[in-house]
């Protein structure tokens, strides 16, 4: 039976830590009808049935350290990376961890909330949670969330491809929302990514966020892609979202499956990237470093 | 001595990737790596900025 998940708006005095207990409660009775992304796959979870993330209940991580590769207001930051995504594409740098929910070591949560702790006295100005992709651990990630600190500073990290249930659970407790926006159209979508309908999803998200928090929208910039997948996302963030926050991201390098498609075995040109800086300058983006 | 697979994942890792033309790309870019890396290559602005970041506390408005 389809859940319907009644979520209030957070009053004021709740504080980040009780609101994230609370809804953790809430969302781990979801997992007996998984609903927290796109794909709506309605697996119960609780009971060993798998989706298309193949996650269980229980979740892991792979990696939990200082890091400064990200957006230069966010670093350096803290970042507690979950095994498993609901992606399946085929340049991902961490497909080892990405496709493998069971990946990693299980999440202790009064363990790495510590570990959080002595980072932020160690000097991280944030603490960013990402994947794979977090969205589809919602219930030990807002377990998590409920363990750290008020003054923290979080950071969602997503391939927004979340569902309107996941953002529910996920209002009010991030400061930060980075979000990717990686193909821009349906067809490289499905093509790289095995991924169905993704504008619509991925639009719907960065929307929402945009209203609800402070965002970047992040863009790993392809080898042959700029003008299929950059161009029409740069034109739709200038027309749908001006002066939202955009990272445009250079860095690609061949990973993982990437020889399943002849475009992908080599990192971006220089060609490219002067391209792709001027169709960001045509659509007058706001990019962040 | 030889690392179980159980203590290679509890440590935390960077990657690098030094491509022919002398590129070097990094996963995981750790504040002590970029420090080392802007050593390496003082021309490169942007890991400069990444490894000039100094740490700061408790930015939540």
């Amino acid at each position: 039976m389809r859940q319907v998940l009644e979520i209030p708006s957070p009053p004021r005095e709740l504080t980040r830590a009780r609101l994230a207990a609370r809804r953790a409660t809430q969302s781990r009775a979801l997992l007996s009808d998984c609903r927290f992304c796109a794909h709506d796959c309605g697996v119960n979870r609780l009971i060993g049935e798998r989706g298309v993330c193949r996650a269980g209940a229980e979740a892991r991580i792979f990696s939990a350290q200082m890091e400064a590769a990200d957006e230069l207001e966010l670093i350096p930051t803290y970042a507690i990376a979950f095994s498993g995504c609901d992606l399946r594409c085929a340049f991902c740098v961490t497909g080892r961890q990405s496709w493998n929910a069971a990946a990693g070591r299980v999440l202790e949560t009064s363990q790495v909330a510590a570990m959080v702790e002595q980072a932020l006295d160690e000097g991280a100005r944030t603490v960013m949670i990402l994947g794979g992709e977090p969205t589809i651990h919602l219930p030990s990630v807002l377990d998590l969330v409920a363990r750290l600190p008020e003054e923290a500073r979080l950071v969602w990290k997503t391939n927004a491809h979340g569902s309107a249930i996941a953002r529910r659970l996920l209002r009010g407790l991030f400061d930060v929302w980075v979000a990717d926006y990686k193909f821009g159209n349906d067809r490289c979508a499905e093509r790289l990514a095995l991924l169905p309908g993704y504008q619509r999803v991925v639009r719907d998200n960065l929307v929402w966020a945009s209203g609800e928090t402070d965002l970047i929208v992040r863009h790993l910039l392809m080898p042959g892609h700029v003008e299929c997948c950059w161009q029409p996302i740069a034109a739709w963030l200038g027309e749908t979202l001006p002066g939202v926050k955009v990272s445009l991201r250079a860095e690609y390098w061949p990973k993982w499956h990437f020889a399943l498609h002849p475009e992908l075995v080599r990192t971006v040109n220089d060609t490219e990237l002067e391209r792709a800086r001027s169709i960001a300058a045509c659509c007058k983006l706001n990019l962040v470093p | 001595m030889k690392k179980t697979k159980s203590q290679r994942e509890k440590e935390p890792g960077s990657e690098l990737l030094v491509l022919p033309d002398g590129r070097v790309m990094v996963h995981n870019l750790t504040p002590c790596l970029a420090a080392v890396l802007t050593v390496l290559d003082p021309a490169d602005r942007v890991m400069k900025a990444r490894a000039s970041v100094r740490p700061g506390k408790n930015l939540r408005s």
